[in-house]
């Protein structure tokens, strides 16, 4: 079992690639193969998941080192800690559900079914890989294996405008990532002249210092570790995306077909706050404080920008984009408060926002099969002939609002009172997202739901399936469980996260609880 | 009696109503094959038995806070230990929680069986039971949290209840509406919420009511906190229906009228009230801002009556009047009379649930109708609730011995009074009374007396319905004396006759009216306040029985048209966030953002047309530029680095 | 001014008059001879830097030099004739299949 991880990560693309090798004759069955290999996956997921021990010596568990490339110290490196294991199990449950729970909607010829299940656990090998990894050129490597999966199927299966998408998306990730590799090479050779045996480990990198102009403002951006901050923040702000890096997400995430729309806003744009978490903010401390207070402004006008947008749209779709962008920005000012509970609560809104946008896409799915479009003016008065995907769609939405018992509220929370510390006047702007995520979920809720039916064909709407059912029971679930009781979903997390907290703010001591009257802090 | 149940009552008092919701929710849809299947009586009745028994724990948690001042606790589990942030969910009854829940409980117990029958006709309801068990769950948590964080699960629960609720009939886009109305506006009203919670917990590290009071002592002057403090009054002033954010309440009637009864008018609206009571350490920190309260009370008061007299819906009438009451609880927060605002709570609650439950009466006996023109002549076709309509309606105008009638006259003599109180405060206050005489007399007149209308008959509801109301309008003849006025007490020769007082005591706090430095005594007010209620009956019957303000456009503008703050906020709030969303919509996405990608490829274009050019295939030019380079090379090898 | 000095412009000249070759003139024979004209030159500053170190490998290298540059032209005429067989013409501005 010590080569657990490698099993993880590499099964799914090895059955894609099997599946592109599968005789006509037995194309039917690609989904099938696709659903229990990554249900294998999670399996071995949470196996490795329980066996986690959060008071062990070593953070990192099921390690594996071995060289690939020595002469640029170059490791494959991968192991699972605690910011990583969040993540690693959003990505293996939401997988196979994100299969089963759009069943119905890939039903075109089997060649199609069959490249899209193989494209799709390519790119599950791609995130698992970047979550895993714990070695620099390895993360990246990961990284881009997620971009050509992503780019063939928006190319080949999305919507009417599929061609400009795609090519906007692919030239945007693509000069990220391209950055990037210009910032780790820079790195690693700083590295290795420093210590003279390169070593592209996060551990031997983390261990780096490197210069920054300790003065605020601009030039400390014009300093070594500024520019290589600019560097992976090009990378991580694009992915995740932090406005105004935004314009490939809308037409992206509306454009691609439903299984690839879930799998982009829950776990790709999970890679780059991930990034930001595990490597831009540990890595580069005195930048990431520098900039703190551009990076959260820009993070609260996300909110409030991604918010106002996504009201006066007219598509379930990209009203769900731009919803989604506004709440990667919640995480996004939680990672940028650089403090233990902001990051905590921002990785734990990773997954909640993984589980909800997931929801709302797989919603939208039900919808577009149902009516065969999208517009809301097309929707109306669904709820008495559909109770149980009415049932369904409002935990989702209440999840989304942050509404205090879902998952949704707990990140919140810790984020806005992180974020507080920092600046109460960025977390004001930050909360109105609250009420505007409240308009723009309800207006939505109640244009497809509530109200008159707009013509006949409501009465023949079947309800959802018992594939759809399972999918959103399991998401449910999980939506509840985290928010009733999110200390064991965050437990694991927590030393790693309070670690790099204390490297960021060395000086950000936890205030003692004081028992004795009187006495107010500040 | 060592039971398991006994020994975590606060808990139990908690989960009964959520194991209610569970079996509505979903094991009876389940078991009867599809939620539109579920019958009533089955539904119904399990959603009583869940209130009843929690009514039950609730009383025996009562019974043993009789004996001493402290608190039942039930050590819940560490919500969240996160770097600075850790929340426990602990709960505890004190003697403010123990009376909120049983009015919650007890209230809810009726208001659930009156649903039985009020809903008979309806398909789905196990859907309805299950939303109000869940909302009593909510405002449990409310009631029941030892700590702020958990105080707001409830006063967002509720508030979602509250929007499941009011859209129980969503075919009508107008309900889907209101609903949505509502939950925007606590929202924003939550919004200060949060931001008070965030505010509260980075000053003193904790939510915890008990550790807060210990932090904070009157001397601890942090402008921080009282900021908190102002935060704290926005929220309250969303879910309690205060001026500025009043305007969801009237609209929120479009739900089944038991859910008005419970939620807009006996519990979830009076959550403002009781974070007060309960958060009165923090509050009374900073005067300047009481003084702010009372004055908003005073005005939400006076306008919840005014825009009550024109109604024509009863169910709206009796929301506006439920938006005046509060607005007296409001004003005698704002005095510093925690206490006597939490009379007035539940005494309101028994009146209010009983004028609520009585107008559904009406409109169940009338098939639907609520317009009360067209109503007239039901006394004698309704004969019970008729009577009890007039029991709870001399309740809440204050007539003698009934329950209005000491608080109300509590309230106003705080107004007067008390050190913050005033002139202005106590005629507003006694011109809002005037006014609920009016309103009263005016819904009275037009529905059970006159003539009887063409084509609304009227019939007496069944015992299901009658029987709660009946055991309302007991409580709000005679809930009264519970805060049966010292001073008129000393005069029979009783000790502590203001039982709530006492009882409260060790929990809330309430300003001291000093002997004699009131402009009058208390006698006097009560005189003064009977008097001038009674003449607003009168004039209710005598002036306003037939004005029509359809008429008059003035009129209609100022009364009918009450929407002159939804027409405030649709025009200075809804329609520019809609435009710049629009705009940026129309503009910056889709003309820069849009095309970002597409200026990349017109860029390559450009300068790839452009250094094509050099690649001529020539291969003399090709060498001389690879000469040129060369040159260019050493020269700088030569003349650069060699310096 | 002695002998090595000397040697030393007189390759340096042979090896520009064979740069110019090659890039002023079109005809594809003159270019090749320039070609061999700027090898002989380097041949020749080799002799002269292995006589004035003392040291035997420039002269070695010459005559991998003299190899070479007799493979190349042989090469090169071959290509030459084939072009002239296409084109009808040995001129560097008559062979441009390649630009669009």
């Amino acid at each position: 079992m010590s080569q657990i991880l490698s099993w993880i990560v590499l099964l799914p693309a090895l059955t894609g690639l099997l599946i592109l090798l599968l005789p006509k004759s037995l194309e039917a069955k690609s989904r099938q193969i696709a659903v229990i290999a990554t249900l294998i996956v999670a399996a071995l997921a949470l196996w490795a998941a329980q066996a986690f021990d959060v008071n062990a010596a070593d953070p990192l568990h099921f390690h594996i080192r071995t060289e690939w490339i020595p002469m640029l110290g170059i490791h494959y490196d991968l192991a699972l800690d605690g910011m990583n294991l969040p993540l690693v199990l959003l990505t293996v449950l939401l997988t196979p559900l994100a299969f089963i729970g759009t069943w119905n909607q890939t039903s075109g010829d089997s060649t199609m079914q069959k490249r899209m299940s193989a494209l799709v656990l390519i790119m599950e090998t791609g995130a698992l890989g970047t979550f895993l990894a714990q070695d620099l050129f390895l993360f990246y490597i990961f990284w881009e294996v997620i971009l050509l999966p992503a780019y063939l199927l928006i190319g080949m299966y999305g919507g009417a405008e599929r061609m400009k998408t795609t090519l906007q998306f692919f030239l945007y990730t693509f000069a990220g990532s391209i950055l990037m590799l210009v910032g780790i090479a820079w790195l690693v050779h700083m590295q290795s002249q420093t210590t003279g045996h390169p070593d592209a480990s996060f551990q031997a990198l983390m261990n780096l210092k490197i210069p920054f102009a300790s003065s605020q403002g601009p030039a400390g951006l014009f300093s070594t570790q500024g520019l290589l901050f600019a560097a992976f923040a090009a990378a991580f702000f694009i992915k995740a995306p932090l406005v105004p890096f935004h314009a490939w997400l809308p037409s992206t995430y509306r454009q691609a077909p439903t299984l690839v729309s879930i799998y982009l806003a829950a776990i790709l744009s999970k890679m780059g706050t991930y990034g930001i978490l595990k490597i831009l903010i540990p890595m580069f401390p005195e930048a990431a404080h520098s900039f703190q207070p551009v990076l959260m402004s820009l993070a609260a006008f996300g909110i409030v920008y991604g918010a106002l947008l996504a009201i006066v749209q007219t598509n379930f779709k990209t009203a769900v984009a731009y919803s989604s962008l506004s709440h990667v920005s919640y995480i996004l000012l939680g990672l940028f408060s650089l403090k233990a509970e902001g990051m905590g609560g921002a990785l734990l809104q990773m997954v909640n926002h993984g589980i909800a946008i997931a929801g709302l896409f797989m919603i939208s799915g039900f919808l577009e099969k149902r009516r065969g479009s999208l517009e809301l003016k097309d929707f109306g008065g669904w709820a008495p002939q559909t109770p149980v995907l009415a049932t369904g769609f409002m935990v989702i939405v209440l999840s989304t609002v942050a509404l205090p018992g879902s998952g949704g509220f707990v990140g919140e929370f810790a984020i806005l009172i992180a974020s507080f510390r920092v600046n109460g006047y960025i977390t004001a702007v930050a909360a109105t997202g609250m009420v505007l995520g409240a308009v723009y979920m309800l207006n939505l809720y109640q244009k497809t739901m509530f109200g008159r039916y707009v013509d006949d064909y409501v009465k023949k709407v079947a309800d959802l399936d018992f594939r759809e059912i399972f999918v959103l029971v399991v998401l449910g679930i999980f939506i509840v469980g985290i928010g009733i009781t999110p200390q064991p979903f965050v437990a694991p997390s927590r030393t790693a996260i309070e670690d790099s907290a204390k490297r960021v703010s060395p000086n950000d001591a936890l205030p003692e609880r004081q028992a004795v009257p009187g006495q107010v802090s500040r | 009696m060592n039971l398991a149940v006994l020994s975590d009552l606060p808990f139990w008092i908690l989960i009964v109503p959520l194991i209610g919701f569970f079996l509505n929710g979903v094991v009876i849809p389940l078991a009867s094959g599809g939620i539109t299947k579920t019958k009533p009586m089955i539904s119904g009745g399990i959603a009583t038995l869940a209130m009843a028994v929690s009514f039950v724990l609730a009383v025996i948690a009562f019974t043993r806070l009789g004996g001493e001042s402290g608190a039942l606790q039930y050590t819940g589990f560490k919500w969240i230990d996160f770097g600075n942030l850790s929340v426990t969910l602990n709960l505890r009854i004190d003697r403010l929680s123990s009376l909120m829940t049983l009015i919650i409980t007890g209230i809810g117990t009726l208001i659930h069986f009156y649903s039985i029958s009020y809903m008979s006709h309806e398909k789905g309801v196990a859907r309805f039971f299950a939303y109000l068990n869940l909302f009593c769950f909510a405002m449990l948590l409310l009631v029941l949290s030892d700590n702020l964080l958990f105080l707001f699960f409830g006063w967002e629960g509720v508030g979602l209840c509250s929007y499941l609720l009011i859209s129980y009939w969503y075919e009508e886009e107008s309900n889907a509406d209101a609903a949505r109305k509502a939950f925007l506006v606590n929202r924003i009203g939550d919004l200060g919420f949060v931001l008070g919670m965030c505010l509260l917990y980075v000053q003193l590290g904790t939510l915890s009511f008990t550790e807060m009071m210990a932090l904070i002592s009157p001397t601890t002057s942090v402008a921080l906190l009282s900021l908190a403090a102002v935060f704290m009054f926005f929220a309250a002033t969303g879910k309690s229906a205060q001026f500025p954010l009043y305007v969801w309440l009237p609209d929120a009637m479009a739900g089944p009228t038991p859910v008005s009864a419970l939620i807009h008018a006996a519990t979830m609206v009076t959550a403002g009230v009781y974070l007060f009571a309960r958060m009165y350490f923090l509050f009374e920190l900073s005067p300047e801002l009481m003084t702010v309260v009372a004055y908003t009370g005073a005005l939400t008061a006076l306008l919840g009556g005014i825009l009550a007299l024109a109604q024509t819906d009863i169910k709206k009438v009796l929301a506006y009047s439920t938006v005046s009451q509060l607005g007296f609880m409001f004003l005698a927060l704002g005095v510093g009379a925690y206490q006597t605002a939490v009379f007035h709570l539940m005494t309101h609650a028994f009146f209010k649930a009983l004028l609520f439950l009585g107008a559904g009466s009406v409109i169940h006996g009338c098939d639907g109708e609520q317009d009360m023109r067209r109503m007239g002549g039901l006394a004698k076709a309704m004969p019970v609730t008729y009577v009890t309509m007039l029991l709870g309606s001399a309740a809440i105008v204050g007539l003698p011995i009934f329950s209005g009638f000491f608080s109300k006259d509590e309230i106003l003599y705080m107004a007067l009074g008390a050190p913050r109180g005033s002139w202005i405060l106590f005629g507003a206050g006694l011109l809002a009374a005037f006014l609920t005489g009016v309103y009263t007399m005016r819904m009275l007149t037009q529905t059970f007396w006159g003539e009887a209308k063409a084509g609304i008959h009227g019939h007496e509801s069944s015992w299901i319905m009658t029987l709660p109301l009946i055991v309302l309008a007991l409580l709000a003849t005679f809930g009264g004396f519970l805060g049966f006025p010292h001073e008129m007490g000393h005069w029979f020769g009783i000790e502590h006759s203001h039982l709530l007082s006492a009882w409260l005591a060790p929990v809330v706090q309430q300003v001291e009216i000093v002997t004699g430095s009131s402009p009058m005594p208390e006698i006097v007010v009560s005189i003064l306040a009977v008097s001038i209620a009674i003449f607003g009956l009168v004039a209710g019957k005598t002036f306003l029985k037939n004005i029509s303000f359809e008429t008059s456009p003035v009129l209609k503008r100022l009364f009918v048209g009450q929407h002159f703050m939804d027409t405030f906020y649709s025009s200075c709030i809804v329609a520019p966030l809609y435009w710049i969303s629009r705009r940026l919509v129309q503009t910056f996405e889709s003309n820069v953002m849009n095309n970002i990608g597409g200026w990349i490829g017109v860029g390559s274009n450009w300068s790839g047309e452009r250094l094509r050019l050099t690649q001529s295939g020539d291969i003399q030019l090709s060498m001389l530029s690879l000469m040129a380079g060369l040159a260019f090379v050493v020269g700088i090898l030569i003349f650069w680095v060699a310096v | 001014m002695n002998s090595g000095t000397i040697l030393h412009i007189l390759s340096a000249y042979l090896f520009s008059m064979g740069l110019l070759a090659l890039i002023l003139r079109r005809n594809t024979i003159v270019m090749l001879m320039g070609i061999e004209l700027m090898l002989n030159a380097v041949n020749l500053s080799f002799v002269t830097f292995a006589r004035e170190l003392s040291q035997l490998n420039g002269q070695v290298q010459v005559f991998f030099i003299i190899t070479i540059a007799a493979a190349e032209s042989a090469v090169g005429l071959s290509i030459l004739i084939n072009v002239y067989r296409n084109f009808g013409s040995i001129k560097t501005d008559r062979t441009t299949v390649l630009r669009s």
